[in-house]
C-alpha cells in the first residue's frame, strides 16, 4: 500500500473506537455515532495529501466527525426534525451503559441541541478556549458563549451544580492596565 | 479538568470500550477505501435560470465588479523582512465593510438609542423576550446583525417560535419593518440573511410558491424584496462579497452546487456543480476572504475567485484548510495565519504565501493593517504583521477577566471586557499604532454584536442598546 494507506489503516485498526466514541458524545446515539465516524473517515481518505501521519490523520477525522455531525443537523428541516434524528432521548439504555455516580450523562447530553452539545464538547471535552470553538464551528463567538451557557444550564439542571461546576473562582475588579513597549 | 470535563470523558471511554468489541478493522477499511475512490468532483457550466420576477441584465462580471485594488503595504511601524511578491491573483472586488469594522470611535461612545427585544417582536412574550445573536433553526450559520444607511436590521428569535429579522432605524431604533424568517425549505418566506452588499441592500434565501428556493435581495429601509432569482437547488450557505452572493447547497438529488450571482442584476455569474449526490459527507459552509470564496471548512476547503467561480487555491500557496478564521481588516492584502501540521500558528503572506513567523502563545484573532492582535487570557498582544515583534500589550492588571477583541475602527481595536460569569464589563478602545488606551466605556451585557458599522449591546429581559461615536 502507498504510505497514506498504511497511515488509513492503522487509523482505523488502532484509533475507530476511540473515534466513535469521540463522536458519541456530538450524536448521543451508538449507530449513529459509528455512521458519523464511518462518514468522516471516507472523507479524509479522499484527500491523501491529509494522510501524512497517524496523529495528524485523526486529527482530520476528528475535525471531519465536528463538521459532518453540524452538516447533519443543518441540513435536516427544522429543529423538531433534528430532535429525534441526532438525540434519540427515548432509547433505552443498554447494560453496558455506566452512569456515573448515579447520574445519567446520557440523557443530560441528549438532551441538548446539536450546536449546544457541539461546543460543550469542544469547550469541555477538545479543551478549546472559545474563540476556539467559534472558530471550528464557524459561528461568533457570542453565539459560542450563548451555546454553551444555555447548554451547561441544561446539564446543571439534569446533572446538579456539583457534576458541573468547578470551585468558584474569586470575583476580580477590571482595571485597564496597558503594559509593554508603549504603557499608558 | 472540569468535573464536567471528567464526565463526558468518562463517557466516551466507555463508549470506545463498546465500539472495540464489535469493531472490525479490516472490513471498515475495505469500505473506507472503496467509498472514498468513487468520491470526485467536476465543474460544469450551467444554463442561467431565473424565476420570472427576476431581472436578468447582459452585464459581464468584470464589468460588474472594479477592477483589483493596489495591495497594501504593512503598517509604518512593519520591518519587512520579506517583501510581498506580486500576486497573479486578484485582491478584494468590492471591499465594503470588512468583518468587525466599525465607524471611527475616536472618544468614548454614547448611548444612540435603547431598546427592548419585545417591542421590535409584536406578540413576542416579555417573560421569554426574544434575543440576539440567534439564527433560529436555520440551517445556515449566518448573520445575525445588518446595517446600511440610517437602517438597521436584527435577526431576533425566543427559540420557540419562528425568528424574524427586523429594521430599525439606526438613529433612534423605533421599527421600521419585520419580515418572519421560515424554518423550513419548502416554506415561502426568506429563510435566512447572509449580508448587505456594496449599494447597503439586504441579501437573503427563501423559497417562492413558484421558483423554489430563491435569493431575495430586499430593501433595507422598508423590507421589500426587491429582486428574486431562483437558484434552482437548497441553499445552505449564503455570504455576500461586495456584489456578489455566494451560494452553496444541494439540489433534489443531493448534488452539491455552488454558484455566484450578481444581487445588482441578479445574473448568474458562474456555477459549480458535484458529479455524484453528497450523502451526508460534504460541508456546508462559505466564507469570503477578499475576493475568494473558501468553500467548505473540512480540513482541506476549496478557494474561488467570487468574480468568475475559477478555482485559485493552488495559485494562493497554502493550504487552506489551515487558514485561521479570524478578523481581516483588508482581507488578501497583508498576512494569513496558518496552521502547521504540528498546530503552530504561522504567519504567512497573503500574497505570495511565503512563511515570515511563528506564533507560540495565546490565540489570534484579528489582522488590522500591519498588526496581528493575539489574545492570552486576559490580555491583548500586537504583533508587527511582517516580523512578529511585540508593539505593544494591553492586560487586565487583576488577571481576573477575559479580553476579546470586538471591533476595529481603522485606527483602534475595540476590546470587550468580561467578568468570570463571561458578562461583558467594560468596553475600551486601543489604538492599534500605539498601543494606548484611548476611552474605556462601563458596560453590563450579555453579548456585543456589530451591526453594519454601529456596536449594539443586548442585556437581560431583551433589552438592547445601540452605541453612537
Amino acid at each position: 500500500m502507498n504510505r497514506w494507506q498504511d497511515v488509513l489503516a492503522e487509523v482505523v485498526q488502532e484509533r475507530r473506537p476511540a473515534l466513535v466514541g469521540y463522536a458519541y458524545l456530538f450524536t448521543a446515539d451508538r449507530s449513529r455515532a459509528e455512521d458519523l465516524v464511518h462518514d468522516a473517515l471516507v472523507r479524509t481518505a479522499g484527500r491523501p495529501r491529509t494522510l501524512t501521519d497517524v496523529h495528524t490523520a485523526e486529527g482530520y477525522v476528528r475535525q471531519a466527525i465536528r463538521t459532518l455531525y453540524l452538516d447533519s443537523a443543518r441540513r435536516q428541516t427544522s429543529w423538531r426534525a433534528k430532535l429525534h434524528l441526532l438525540a434519540d432521548a427515548d432509547d433505552a439504555p443498554s447494560p453496558e451503559r455506566a452512569v456515573t455516580a448515579g447520574l445519567d450523562v446520557r440523557a443530560a447530553l441528549a438532551d441538548l441541541s446539536p450546536r449546544e452539545r457541539a461546543c460543550v464538547v469542544l469547550r469541555h471535552v477538545d479543551d478549546l478556549t472559545v474563540a476556539d470553538v467559534a472558530a471550528e464551528l464557524n459561528l461568533s463567538t457570542g453565539a459560542v458563549k450563548r451555546y454553551l451557557f444555555d447548554g451547561t444550564a441544561k446539564l446543571r439542571t439534569a446533572l446538579g451544580p456539583d457534576a458541573v461546576d468547578e470551585a468558584p473562582a474569586a470575583t476580580t475588579s477590571l482595571t485597564i492596565s496597558p503594559i509593554g513597549r508603549t504603557a499608558r | 479538568m472540569s468535573p464536567l470535563s471528567d464526565l463526558l470523558t468518562d463517557l466516551a471511554r466507555s463508549e470506545t470500550h463498546v465500539a472495540a468489541v464489535t469493531h472490525d478493522g479490516p472490513a471498515e477499511l475495505r469500505a473506507v477505501l472503496t467509498e472514498a475512490r468513487s468520491a470526485g468532483r467536476r465543474r460544469l457550466a450551467v444554463t442561467f435560470t431565473a424565476s420570472a420576477a427576476a431581472v436578468a441584465l447582459a452585464v459581464t462580471a468584470s464589468a460588474l465588479l472594479p477592477e483589483p485594488s493596489t495591495p497594501v503595504p504593512a503598517g509604518p511601524d512593519g520591518t519587512s523582512s520579506a517583501a510581498p511578491t506580486p500576486s497573479p491573483i486578484p485582491a478584494a472586488t468590492a471591499p465594503g465593510l470588512t468583518r468587525g469594522q466599525v465607524a471611527p470611535h475616536p472618544h468614548e461612545p454614547s448611548i444612540a438609542w435603547t431598546t427592548s427585544s419585545v417591542d421590535l417582536v409584536p406578540g413576542s412574550d416579555p417573560a421569554n423576550p426574544p434575543r440576539i445573536p440567534w439564527m433560529g433553526d436555520s440551517p445556515h450559520i449566518g448573520r445575525v446583525a445588518f446595517g446600511a444607511g440610517d437602517t438597521t436590521a436584527l435577526v431576533l428569535g425566543d427559540g420557540i417560535g419562528p425568528a424574524h429579522v427586523v429594521g430599525v432605524d439606526a438613529a433612534s431604533g423605533v421599527r421600521r419593518w419585520s419580515r418572519d424568517l421560515v424554518e423550513e425549505r419548502d416554506q415561502t418566506g426568506t429563510h435566512v440573511c447572509g449580508g448587505v452588499d456594496s449599494a447597503g441592500r439586504l441579501v437573503c434565501v427563501g423559497s417562492t410558491p413558484g421558483a423554489g428556493a430563491v435569493l431575495q435581495v430586499v430593501d433595507l429601509a422598508d423590507g421589500r424584496v426587491t429582486r428574486e432569482v431562483a437558484t434552482g437547488f437548497a441553499v445552505y450557505s449564503l455570504v455576500v462579497a461586495g456584489d456578489v452572493a455566494v451560494l452553496r447547497g444541494f439540489d433534489g438529488a443531493g448534488v452539491e452546487q455552488v454558484s455566484g450571482i450578481s444581487t445588482g442584476t441578479g445574473e448568474q455569474l458562474w456555477a459549480e456543480v458535484g458529479n455524484a449526490p453528497v450523502t451526508h459527507t460534504s460541508t456546508v459552509s462559505v466564507e469570503v476572504d477578499g475576493g475568494y470564496a473558501l468553500i467548505g471548512n473540512d480540513g482541506d476547503p476549496r478557494a474561488l475567485d467570487v468574480r468568475t467561480g475559477e478555482e485559485v487555491t493552488d495559485a494562493l500557496g497554502l493550504r487552506l484548510g489551515r487558514i485561521l478564521d479570524v478578523w481581516v481588516a483588508r482581507p488578501g492584502t497583508g498576512v494569513r495565519l496558518v496552521q502547521d501540521d504540528a498546530g503552530t500558528v504561522v504567519v504567512h503572506d497573503a500574497q505570495g504565501g511565503a512563511p515570515l513567523w511563528e506564533l507560540t502563545a495565546g490565540t489570534p484573532v484579528a489582522i488590522v493593517p500591519g498588526t496581528v492582535l493575539r489574545v492570552n487570557g486576559s490580555a491583548v498582544f500586537a504583533h508587527d504583521e511582517r516580523t512578529g515583534a511585540i508593539r505593544w500589550s494591553v492586560a487586565d492588571s487583576n488577571g481576573g477577566s477575559l479580553v476579546e477583541v470586538v471591533a476595529f475602527d481603522g485606527q483602534r481595536v475595540v476590546l470587550g471586557h468580561q467578568d468570570t460569569d463571561r458578562r461583558y464589563t467594560m468596553l475600551s478602545a486601543v489604538d492599534t499604532s500605539t498601543g494606548q488606551t484611548t476611552w474605556t466605556l462601563p458596560v453590563d451585557a450579555l453579548d456585543v454584536v456589530l451591526a453594519g458599522d454601529r456596536i449594539l449591546l443586548e442585556h437581560d429581559g431583551g433589552r438592547l442598546t445601540a452605541l453612537m461615536p
